[in-house]
């Protein structure tokens, strides 16, 4: 009797874990997280050195650099909207904060503080820009791209603007215990962007806003100001990505963050999102984030060149796209 | 060329899109330098018609003959190289253009790979004269007026000498002036040999172009006549056909029950003039009028959707000023729209999703999402508005028209509406659907909902609605209470030319 139950209790237990697969297995993002274990694999195979402990938290590092703004463009991708100024948003807020604390002595709180309004109040104008103006953000973003950085470069001549403190080093570049301190900011950005898309009225409005915005404002949604709310927290979120590095250098620097919004949108992208808007997931983008990461990580192991690195990023990019709208053409709507 | 043989055939063309029959067994031939008038409802298979002569749709079975030849088109551009061109309602021009550049538009003569443009400018000149009609070639057409649109519109459809031209509501944006020289124009294309179909709603233009009409309802071919048999009330008579059999439904006159929207001599430029009406508590008041006549303006008016509104509009007394969606919402009035996929569902959510939309905010907390409240009113709205889906995760794009028109009006119900603005809820669902809105309509009304009607569809109208108001270009002209409003007195009437 006793061997029966404990047939039939493992037997359950198969078939819960099966049933647990089967939904795995529906999920849209099932053939992302295929190719991504694959990578895995084949990076564990060319390269001993890259499943390491070690190796494994650097990864985390990195990732969470980028990490952090790639969840908030989600938010702003699923919107149907676009921000390409999270790099320079980084730059310019690294250097106010190194010229806030450097040049006029400012307490960190406070410096702090006052570089996430800033980017919180740039944000806003872009999406007003969009919401009241109609002008398209890819447009506003492309030219705070430039401004931006022009302006970090302005407030301090373009040379690195140095902090020296420990405790700021701490919060920007520590470990708690073997944890990196940004894969906790990730992890707590992961966290929150889920609640807010899943729980919040706000979070659905933003897929009904971007999957038809008409219908939306008929509907009684403020979509302007969903608009120009995604618009803030990207900006924030990348100013957020510019203090990390800022603790990282013990500097501000106007020269951080290259390329921050390429990785970004390609990793939503990877996570399965449309540019037109109306779909994406955060857990996709995830996988987007620790997909591109690795694979930076496991060429520079591999001794790839520089330069055919970035051909293949590009080419990922592209390769995702094709993957997206082809997997999407056979369940389109009419 | 043998004028004996008709320039097309049309023998027994059937189609069906999934349960409707959009062609039944339809029989029509056209001659040489003939115009013939198509006239039907909303949904009675002109278009349909239209769409399977031009190649835009193919037909079940039937077969098509163009000068005796039997032919079979599998795309628009091949009909049209082979001699079939179509004018449709919606402007097919390109603003930033020339007009020579518009009317030559894909078929650009080149030399060398360059544009030869001496040629195009001779081939749109030769176009327009065919029209005899004067136009500066050299000007965009984002910067002509609507009627001169019209003409290039039309130069570009002769341009490469069809044999059949179809004419889709060409005068539905002219005024009178316009429409007389458009009428003389198509008179002098058919005198060069071209065949025109001309479809309209237009009974008084008709008998001054056609020389011949053919009537369509439901599908199939009803009547064809010379243009000297066609009397109004026969005309009117064979389009209105039958009545429906759905059975009848429960009117009220609520005339003395209290006012919950009043609108007050509404007008828009050269849309609306001077509207005023009341609608009362438990109501359904229809709105009758042809394409143009402003009824969906009207509605766009009163919801807040327009900024260049004159006039007054008051929600239980209290007048609304700089109105928009979210205003009228939290005064628990509603619009759905007609354009029911692009301003009416977000096809990438789930039904359940779409349903509890405004509902969220409003019946449903402002800031966090409560699953299992939402989860009831979703399962509540669903069932009682029997929406056939899986699940209320399925995305309502993949659902049947009448099921995302359910979707979208189950949407105002879940936020618990008592004025509904219904903008032809009924358009292009299916006969089954259609029964069930009329009589989620008439109960709401036994609720205390109030709800504007506005339907193409007269027997629709007669038949649910407990008073109609006809609206004639842009102002409401006639009242019908109760049974008064049957669909040929509401036909008559939004036909009527003079007032």
């Amino acid at each position: 009797m006793a061997t029966v139950d404990a047939t039939a209790g493992s037997r359950k237990a198969a078939s819960a874990l099966g049933a647990g697969f089967q939904r795995l297995r529906s999920w849209d993002g099932f053939g992302l997280l295929m190719v991504f274990v694959g990578l895995y694999v084949v990076l564990s195979i060319k390269s001993p050195l890259f499943m390491t402990y070690k190796n494994q938290l650097s990864i985390l590092q990195s990732a969470a650099y980028f990490g952090i703004v790639a969840l908030a463009m989600t938010l702003v991708i699923v919107a149907g909207e676009i921000d390409i100024s999270v790099g320079s948003m980084a730059a310019l807020s690294s250097s106010l904060l190194g010229v806030f604390v450097a040049k006029h002595g400012m307490p960190f709180g406070l410096a702090v503080l006052v570089v996430l309004v800033a980017a919180a109040g740039i944000g806003a104008f872009a999406g007003v820009m969009r919401a009241y103006f109609g002008v398209p953000t890819f447009i506003v973003t492309l030219a705070l791209y430039l401004g931006l950085k022009g302006l970090a470069q302005l407030v301090t001549n373009n040379f690195p603007q140095s902090i020296p403190s420990d405790d700021f080093f701490f919060w920007g570049s520590g470990r708690v215990g073997d944890i990196p301190v940004p894969a906790l900011y990730f992890v707590g950005m992961l966290v929150i962007t889920a609640i807010v898309v899943k729980k919040t009225v706000f979070g659905r409005s933003i897929y009904a806003v971007g999957g038809n915005a008409k219908s939306a404002n008929l509907s009684g949604i403020n979509v302007r100001r969903v608009k120009i709310m995604v618009m803030v927290i990207a900006a924030v979120a990348a100013a957020i990505t510019g203090l990390l590095h800022t603790a990282q250098l013990a500097s501000g620097n106007s020269t951080i963050a290259v390329g921050l919004e390429f990785d970004a949108i390609a990793a939503v992208i990877i996570g399965g999102a449309a540019l037109s808007g109306g779909k994406g997931t955060v857990w996709g983008t995830v996988i987007g984030v620790l997909f591109i990461a690795a694979l930076l990580n496991g060429m520079t192991l591999l001794s790839v060149n520089a330069y055919a690195q970035q051909v293949v990023r590009g080419a990922v990019v592209l390769i995702a796209v094709m993957v997206n709208v082809w997997r999407d053409r056979g369940t389109s709507l009419d | 060329m043998d004028t004996d043989i008709p320039v097309l055939e049309c023998h027994q063309l059937t189609k069906s899109f999934g349960a409707v029959n959009a062609l039944i067994d339809v029989d029509f031939t056209l001659h040489r330098g003939e115009v013939r008038a198509l006239l039907g409802k909303n949904g009675a298979g002109k278009s349909t018609l239209v769409n399977v002569i031009s190649g835009s749709i193919q037909p079940d079975s039937g077969q098509l003959k163009l000068r005796g030849e039997p032919v079979h088109w599998d795309n628009p551009g091949a009909a049209r190289s082979g001699g079939i061109s179509v004018v449709h309602q919606e402007f097919s021009l390109v603003p930033g253009l020339t007009v020579a550049e518009n009317i030559t538009l894909g078929r650009w003569p080149a030399r060398g790979g360059l544009i030869d443009s001496r040629k195009l400018e001779a081939e749109a000149q030769r176009a327009l004269g065919m029209l005899g009609e004067h136009l500066p070639t050299w000007e965009l057409v984002g910067n002509l007026p609507i009627a001169q649109r019209q003409m290039v519109e039309i130069a570009k459809a002769i341009v490469d000498n069809p044999d059949v031209l179809i004419l889709d509501e060409p005068t539905s944006a002219l005024n009178a002036s316009e429409v007389d020289v458009l009428l003389a124009l198509v008179r002098r294309l058919a005198a060069t040999g071209v065949a025109v179909i001309y479809v309209s709603h237009r009974m008084k233009e008709i008998p001054q172009v056609a020389d011949a009409m053919t009537i369509m309802r439901d599908g199939r071919e009803i009547s064809t006549l010379g243009i000297d048999e066609a009397n109004p009330e026969r005309v009117a008579a064979l389009i209105a056909g039958e009545v429906a059999e759905i059975k009848e439904m429960k009117h009220n006159d609520r005339r003395n029950d209290p006012v919950v929207l009043s609108v007050q001599n509404l007008a828009v430029d050269g849309v609306l003039d001077d509207v005023s009406f009341d609608l009362h508590e438990g109501e359904v008041l229809g709105l009758a009028g042809f394409l143009g006549s402003g009824r969906t303006e009207l509605l766009e008016a009163i919801y807040g959707l327009r900024h260049d509104v004159k006039g007054k509009v008051l929600v239980h007394g209290q007048p609304v000023s700089r109105r928009k969606p979210r205003k009228m919402l939290a005064r628990k009035l509603a619009m759905i729209s007609e354009d029911r996929k692009n301003a009416g569902i977000v096809p990438t959510m789930g039904v359940g999703e779409n349903v509890v939309l405004t509902a969220r905010g409003r019946v449903l907390p402002k800031f966090w999402i409560r699953s299992g409240q939402e989860a009831t009113i979703q399962k509540d709205t669903i069932a009682k508005l029997a929406i056939r889906t899986s699940s209320s995760a399925q995305a309502i794009g993949t659902l049947s028209g009448g099921n995302q028109q359910k979707g979208v009006i189950g949407r105002a119900l879940a936020a618990d509406m008592r004025v509904l603005l219904l903008d032809e809820p009924t358009r292009g669902i299916d006969i089954h659907a259609k029964t069930q809105i009329y009589s989620l309509i008439r109960n709401l009304a036994e609720d205390g909902v109030s709800s504007i009607f506005v339907s193409s569809e007269l027997e629709e109208l007669a038949l649910v609605c407990d008073r109609v108001i006809v609206l004639r270009s842009g102002k409401n002209r006639e009242e019908l209470i109760g049974t008064q409003a049957s669909a040929e007195r509401i036909l008559a009437l939004a036909m009527k030319e003079v007032d």
